[in-house]
């Protein structure tokens, strides 16, 4: 097991790097550099922008070198001193800015991670075991029909459901009493309650294309002749799908959330922007309008990193479930 | 020892009369035979013995009644993007600050005139009262006002196809100039059933021309994957999955806010499906390398080989059949993504913006939810025909991918 | 678990040694297409003690007439009527067999019982416990073998966690599994196809069932592990003292295993009765036809016959024919009768039942001299001694065994073939899977030479390095044509390879995945007769034509695809791609072993017939010993990449040199049941060797009987020993071995 993680961890680092690579070539794209846009939001202020600050930044980030030689200066002020440089907009350096907005949005994206596989865990079973019944086209055109709506819409209904019947607006992530006030059970608390709709928002399309997972796989795990050397012991119907299909279809659907993790960290960005909620994706938007690049070069490469890393949890559970794969992957030949 | 059940589709043997039907694997397995082809049952004649793979795809995708269903509504969909001119009765553009969030119409088909009731399809006009405070308008149908309306009507001239002028209309009223707001009007008193229309042309197509480019990309570097194996294969799987573990909607958006500013509107559109191209190939080289590799152990294959064929031709003779299918499968599938990933990033504003029209830029006329819940009709409508049009291609997409194969058992 | 059996209203009769009494048993399935009747009136019975077997084609309702038994048909099959009548034995509290109640028992109708009813499942696992043919996907692959046996224990009877664990241990014990305390918390992966079999017999022995059904146990197994299970089975039968009802599809299985036979087709019982009068006095036609379409081993004369084989295929579901299900394929058919009467089935005898009109005594009564003439006909048709057609044995080519005159056609001077093991982060090679490892032998023109040996043995891939679809490792594959000057296949790539693509062809084990399914035949044949430029257009039309012609297929087929075929027309059609281009080698990989009985003895028969008109060469690749002798001028048996023994067949089936050969033929089921108890059987034990890790010394000695210090230490080269054989055996001159074609009449000396 542990050959395996440490496996599995090594072959993340290449990973790392090009997202990181990617995260400041996207700093890079717009035209112009980020000191010039610097200077000109300054001197659009009337300030006077000394000379000496603007060459000591030129020096710290290495403007005048080239791509290479900017990328290591960028990433190595992140590795050791985790400066991930400055926020033009808001002066301030970018990692003041950052870390409560991706710890809300990791777990918002943890949250409706599990909500979405308890969800899809139940209709998924629910469908397949009862595979062609009503419940079974119920389930199976809601899934469909939540494929086939943006998480955004879904928001926007919703807000303008619980506007037009309950006069009230769903927005945000607190009341406006803990807005800023420091962490409390009272504010935790209120997160919680404030959380459950954009949870709802967000697990729906990853739910649905996860009830269909599970459907698909346990109804071939259904037909599997281990079951029906389970019938064959005389085991009882519920019992015996409980311990074995179900426990067998378990493992390609928790390997989905390899892939429904960024889904879902997608999902919440554009929710958070309709719901307005305290998390990266109105900063991320806010900081790519305003050409804030900074910034929005360290949310994606902070969010590519959080999903490698939840990524790399869902396969070591995986690992943990299935001795298979341990066994084939960590090389025991 | 593995027993092949010798299933035959339908078929006899040569000593014996036609018996038709298939396999006979009923007692071996835990199942018993089930139709091989989604033809069985119905098709009995030495029709399905000559029947090539596409002929059998289509029997079997006929079955799928919510993918057939899909597929007309897809039709019409289509029509839409090529006849939006004809179809749409007004301009998208075209506003009238009198009819500021006018609520949908109702279409009257007959008049109660003094001598009787006659036919005359028509719809009723509007007055409104203005509310001091808030400027909200509360809108009132006006009896006395009557739009005719008709099929075939003259409204604002356009060119179809860039070849013949006209300013033949489908439907609309008979006075170009008549309100005439079946599905509602927006803040600027747009007809919003014209301005769908027009969007379907953006939406649908960036969605095509997404593809394109994706399948583009996907087949080459997949193929190349594929066919050359070894450190290439290595290179681009690793490719794959570092862009499939990144999430797509953030990078989207840092791709697109880089779009220059200068740039016009169809360039900006090009960059888009270019950028959405970027994340979408991964799923289709996927499938192409998957295919690729599973095909390359096929027996068939290397027979093919051993006949003495060349390696071109056992890749396009003998091996490229077996996976369009599956590409075309795949493609279908891989379209709701990009008109959803379209819709989403027009709807944040990075993506195409006024006077251009797209389902997106419609949603995003709908992000003030005070004011929704006066005129829903603004998220309603744009909302429905995103979610129909993807439901379709889903419904599609999923029935092309169960007919992909109709030789699999 | 306590159980409350519903009695039926009159506990019925059922005899005093019977254990289960199947009575007009029907299992439908109502699918989309139509409702198939997979079982349609069988009726058998299973004596206490006894083993039943139930053979048939795929097809014919053999399995699900067991999951019947057990209500645990899939759905949407349903049992929708007969009886099954079952000998319940009474059990104390604790579930355990009670004996103080023995002979109490209660006879309980099973098909009565519904499915999920807590007496149904009382009995499941259980009084009747059931063992499938993939022991793979029948266990779980999650759970550990220990779970997955103390789940049963605990389903049925009240003990504790310890004693459970200790009696899941003690049966794999009792089963032969070698460390059973280990071997508790393995998951399945982890165990050998013929370990796993074990442990799934373990499972179901664990609650000392009166009556073990055993789905094609085998099948998927090597030949010397199926001997390995089957001694086990007939041992724990005598231990345990349950009756067992095996099914199979294959005669020389039945003959080794049975009691009783049950021939089973289209979901009836044909014919049923103790095996020894079913073998030697076979009354219905079907039976008949069975046990004449498959090569024996060890028959006595060389003489080429030609098999019997049973018209056409089994009919598929939908289409069953009316009157006897077997009419349009018997050769005593009567017209008029056949097709329009259902035959009742006709007692003949004790435990013998045969449903053939040719029987009705009606029938006989009424129309008494042609189906009574037909009848005495058949009797005389005795199966040692009929007399049936031969393939002239010296037409052109010659099929004389030795004949040295011949010239040789291939000449494979050690052949290797070795597969990089990669392993780690950096995918470095570790390793070698040597599949195949120097190996030397040379075909004669116009011969046969059969391959064997068990799957992992390297067989493919020598086929395949002959063809050269794989690139040898090394070593040389010399092609001879007409005197002509020796060409090294093996250093051929490219183009250069293509002249010889002509004269060397392959024929695939599987005839469903060979064929393109979206090409048509004209194109699949077609193929290389255009690659070739030997033909195109109209001309090449003709030649596919006729060359399903040749196959037995009608040229009118050619524009039809290969879904329109069944897998023994299929497999007729990759015969004929690969003659299309006038062969002198044909590589044959495993070319029958996916057919079914009478399909596989047509495809033979044609083998055969080709071979003569067509003068070609065959390596016959195989791991059926039985056909391998049947067809074979010379064979050469493989183990972990080498050749070990390389004979005449007659030579090699009479008098092995290799010990491993010795066993192999030893492993083989003979279908006469006659010679089964007084035959001594050699049962390999463990496993082959690993093809990248190979034992030193001698690769076979960890499983040899014979095996001394020096094989442990030697590799033993190939060598001459003299009639025409060459084996690797230290002690091949000193040692005695048996082979069958004498049957076991030869008394031998074992050494040591």
């Amino acid at each position: 097991m542990l050959t395996y993680i440490a496996r599995r961890v090594l072959m993340m680092i290449p990973t790392l790097f090009l997202i990181s690579l990617a995260s400041f070539f996207i700093i890079q794209l717009p035209p112009g550099d980020f000191l010039s846009t610097y200077a000109a939001g300054m001197s659009a202020q009337n300030a006077e922008v000394a000379q000496e600050t603007l060459e000591a930044l030129e020096q710290r980030y290495g403007l005048d070198q080239p791509f290479y030689v900017q990328y290591w200066y960028w990433i190595s002020n992140i590795v050791c001193c985790g400066d991930f440089g400055q926020s033009f907009e808001w002066n301030r350096p970018v990692s003041s800015l950052i870390w409560d907005r991706l710890t809300l949005t990791m777990l918002l994206a943890i949250v409706s991670t599990l909500f979405t596989w308890f969800v899809a865990f139940l209709i998924g079973t629910y469908t397949a075991v009862r595979q062609y019944s009503v419940g079974d086209y119920f389930w199976t055109f809601v899934g469909f029909i939540g494929l086939a709506t943006p998480n955004f819409l879904l928001a926007l209904v919703l807000m303008w459901i619980s506007f037009r019947y309950f006069g009230q607006s769903v927005g945000g992530l607190f009341s406006p009493e803990y807005e800023s006030a420091p962490w409390s059970i009272g504010k935790a608390v209120d997160l919680f309650q404030h959380m459950w709709i954009p949870v709802v928002v967000i697990a729906t399309a990853g739910a649905a294309s996860t009830i269909r997972v599970m459907r698909a796989n346990l109804l071939d795990e259904l037909h599997r002749p281990y079951t029906t050397t389970a019938r064959a012991k005389g085991m009882q119907e519920w019992r015996l799908i409980a311990k074995y299909p179900v426990r067998l279809a378990l493992n390609p659907f928790i390997s989905t959330v390899g892939w429904t993790l960024p889904t879902l960290v997608s999902g919440e960005i554009i929710v958070s922007v309709v719901l307005n909620l305290p998390t990266t994706g109105p900063l991320l938007l806010r900081s790519l309008e305003s050409q804030d690049m900074y910034l929005a070069g360290s949310f994606i490469l902070m969010l590519g990193v959080l999903t490698l890393i939840g990524t790399l949890l869902s396969d070591i559970l995986l690992a943990w479930l299935d001795p298979r794969i341990q066994y084939e992957k960590a090389g025991s030949r | 020892m593995t027993h092949v059940d010798s299933p035959p589709l339908t078929g006899p043997e040569p000593e014996q009369p036609a018996t038709g039907g298939t396999a006979a694997t009923g007692a071996t397995g835990a199942e018993p035979a089930v139709d091989n082809t989604g033809s069985g049952g119905r098709k009995k004649g030495p029709s399905v013995y000559t029947a090539s793979q596409w002929r059998l795809m289509w029997w079997r995708f006929r079955k799928h009644k919510l993918a057939m269903a899909g597929a007309i509504f897809l039709i019409v969909i289509y029509l839409m993007v090529i006849f939006a001119e004809f179809l749409a009765p007004f301009h998208p553009s075209d506003h009238n600050g009198a009819y500021q969030h006018a609520p949908p119409q109702r279409i009257h088909l007959f008049e109660e005139t003094d001598d009787g009731t006659r036919f005359n399809p028509h719809v009723k006009g509007y007055a409104y009262e203005e509310d001091e405070e808030t400027w909200r308008r509360t809108y009132v149908t006006d009896e006395e006002q009557i739009h005719p309306v008709g099929f075939f009507v003259r409204g604002h001239e356009y060119t179809l196809f860039g070849l013949f002028t006209t300013d033949i209309h489908l439907f609309g009223p008979k006075d170009p100039d008549a309100p005439m707001y079946l599905v509602g009007a927006d803040r600027m008193g747009r007809d919003i059933l014209s301005r769908v229309i027009y969007g379907t042309r953006i939406s649908m197509s960036v969605g095509l021309v997404g593809v394109t480019l994706a399948l583009v990309l996907g087949v080459v570097l997949g193929g190349v994957s594929g066919y050359f194996g070894g450190w290439i294969d290595s290179a681009v799987q690793r490719t794959i999955e570092f862009v499939r573990s990144v999430p797509e909607i953030p990078l989207w958006m840092a791709l697109t806010a880089a779009l220059p500013r200068s740039w016009s509107q169809i360039q900006v559109y090009f960059g888009i499906t270019v950028i959405l191209s970027i994340i979408g190939w991964t799923t289709l080289a996927r499938v192409v390398r998957g295919r690729f590799f599973s095909l390359r152990e096929e027996d068939f294959v290397t027979a093919a080989v051993l006949d003495g064929v060349s390696k071109r031709r056992v890749i396009f003779r003998h091996m490229m059949p077996s996976f369009t299918s599956h590409i075309i499968a795949a493609v279908t599938l891989a379209i709701p993504a990009m008109i959803l990933a379209e819709t989403a990033l027009s709807f944040l504003g990075l993506g195409l913006q006024e006077p251009t029209v797209s389902w997106g830029v419609l949603l995003r006329e709908a992000q003030n939810i005070p004011s929704i819940a006066h005129t829903p009709w603004v998220l309603v409508v744009p909302g429905l025909a995103v979610i129909t049009t993807v439901l379709a291609l889903n419904f599609v997409g999923d029935g092309l991918r169960d007919a992909a194969d109709p030789y699999n058992r | 678990m306590a159980t409350e059996t519903v009695q039926t209203p009159a506990t019925p009769e059922l005899a005093a040694d019977v254990l289960l009494s199947v009575r007009n048993l029907q299992t439908h399935f109502p699918l989309d297409q139509g409702l198939v009747k997979a079982v349609d009136g069988a009726g058998f019975e299973i004596r206490r003690g006894k083993t039943l077997c139930v053979v048939g084609e795929s097809g014919c309702g053999k399995s699900v007439t067991a999951r019947s038994i057990l209500q645990i048909v899939d759905r949407p099959g349903r049992v929708v009527g007969g009886e099954l009548l079952f000998r319940q034995t009474p059990r104390n509290d604790d579930g355990r067999p009670d004996a103080a109640q023995h002979g109490q028992e209660r006879i309980v109708d099973l098909a009565k019982l519904s499915p999920k009813s807590a007496a149904m499942r009382a009995i499941r696992g259980r009084d009747i416990a059931m063992i499938f043919q993939e022991p793979m996907t029948s266990l779980s692959p999650v759970h550990t073998i220990g779970n997955q046996i103390v789940e049963v224990i605990h389903l049925h009877e009240n003990v504790s966690k310890k004693e459970a664990k200790e009696r899941a241990i003690e049966v794999l014990r009792r089963v032969g599994v070698p460390r059973p305390e280990q071997r508790f918390d393995s998951h399945p992966f982890q165990l050998s196809g013929g370990l796993r079999q074990r442990a799934m017999i373990a499972m179901a022995l664990v609650c000392n069932p009166t009556l073990l059904i055993a789905d094609e146990p085998t099948t998927a197994l090597d030949v010397t592990t199926q001997a390995q299970i089957l001694e086990l089975m007939r041992e724990l039968q005598s231990d345990y003292g349950m009756a067992i009802m095996f099914i199979t599809h294959d005669l020389g299985v039945v003959a080794e295993m049975a009691d009783d036979v049950a021939v089973m087709y289209l979901g009836t019982v044909a014919e049923r009765g103790d095996v020894e009068s079913v073998f030697r006095d076979p009354q219905h036609p079907y039976t008949r036809a069975l046990l004449h379409s498959i090569p024996k081993v060890g028959a006595a004369a060389r003489a080429r016959e030609k098999l019997d084989t049973i018209r056409g295929m089994v009919p598929d579901p939908y289409n069953r024919p009316g009157g006897c299900p077997f009419h349009n394929r018997c050769d005593e058919m009567m017209p008029g009768v056949c097709d329009r009467i259902l035959p009742p089935p006709t007692t003949l005898g004790e435990h013998r039942e045969v449903r053939c009109l040719l029987h009705d005594p009606e029938l006989i009564s009424s129309n008494g001299g042609t189906v009574g003439a037909a009848e005495t006909e058949d009797a005389s048709r005795d199966l040692a001694t009929e007399p049936r057609p031969t393939v002239v044995p010296d037409a052109a080519g010659g099929s004389t065994p030795d004949g040295d005159a011949r010239s040789t056609l291939l000449d494979v001077e050690d052949l290797r073939l070795h597969f990089p093991i990669r392993t780690g982060f950096l995918r470095r090679t570790t390793g070698h899977v040597r599949a195949v490892d120097g190996l030397t032998f040379a075909i004669s023109e116009g011969e046969t030479l059969g391959l064997v040996g068990e799957s992992g043995c390297g067989k493919t891939s020598t086929g395949r390095c002959i063809v050269r679809s794989h690139d040898p490792t090394g070593g040389r594959i010399l092609y001879r044509e007409n005197g002509s000057p020796a060409v090294d296949l093996a250093q051929l790539a490219g183009p250069e390879l293509k002249p010889y693509r002509r004269a060397v062809r392959m024929i695939f084990q599987d005839p469903h995945s060979s064929l393109n399914p979206r090409m048509t035949l004209r194109d699949i044949i077609g193929e290389p007769l255009r690659a070739h430029g030997v033909a195109s257009g109209s001309e090449l039309e003709d030649r596919v034509g006729e060359l399903l012609r040749d196959v037995g297929l009608r040229p009118e087929y050619m524009s039809r695809y290969p879904h329109a075929f069944s897998g023994g027309e299929r497999q007729r059609v990759g015969i004929a791609r690969a003659l299309s281009l006038d062969p002198r080698l044909v590589v044959a990989d495993e070319a029958v072993s996916a057919l079914d009985v009478s399909v596989r003895a047509q495809i033979l028969n044609l083998l055969q017939d080709l071979q003569a008109e067509h003068q070609l060469t065959y390596l016959f690749i195989s791991h059926d010993l039985s056909v391998v002798e049947y067809l074979c001028d010379r064979v050469a048996v493989m183990y972990v990449g080498k050749i070990v023994e390389l004979a005449d067949t007659a030579t090699l089936y009479a008098r092995p040199r290799h010990p491993y050969t010795e066993a192999l033929l030893s492993a083989v089921p003979k279908p006469d049941p006659r010679t089964r108890d007084r035959r001594e059987r050699i049962v390999l034990s463990g496993d082959v060797a690993d093809p990248s890790d190979p034992p030193s010394g001698c690769y076979f000695h960890p499983r040899c009987r014979y095996a001394k210090p020096v094989c442990a230490e030697e590799q033993p080269q190939l060598r001459d020993v003299g009639d025409g054989t060459t084996v690797a055996c230290h002690f091949a001159e000193e040692l005695t071995l048996r082979g069958v074609a004498d049957g076991a009449s030869t008394v031998t000396t074992t050494p040591k």
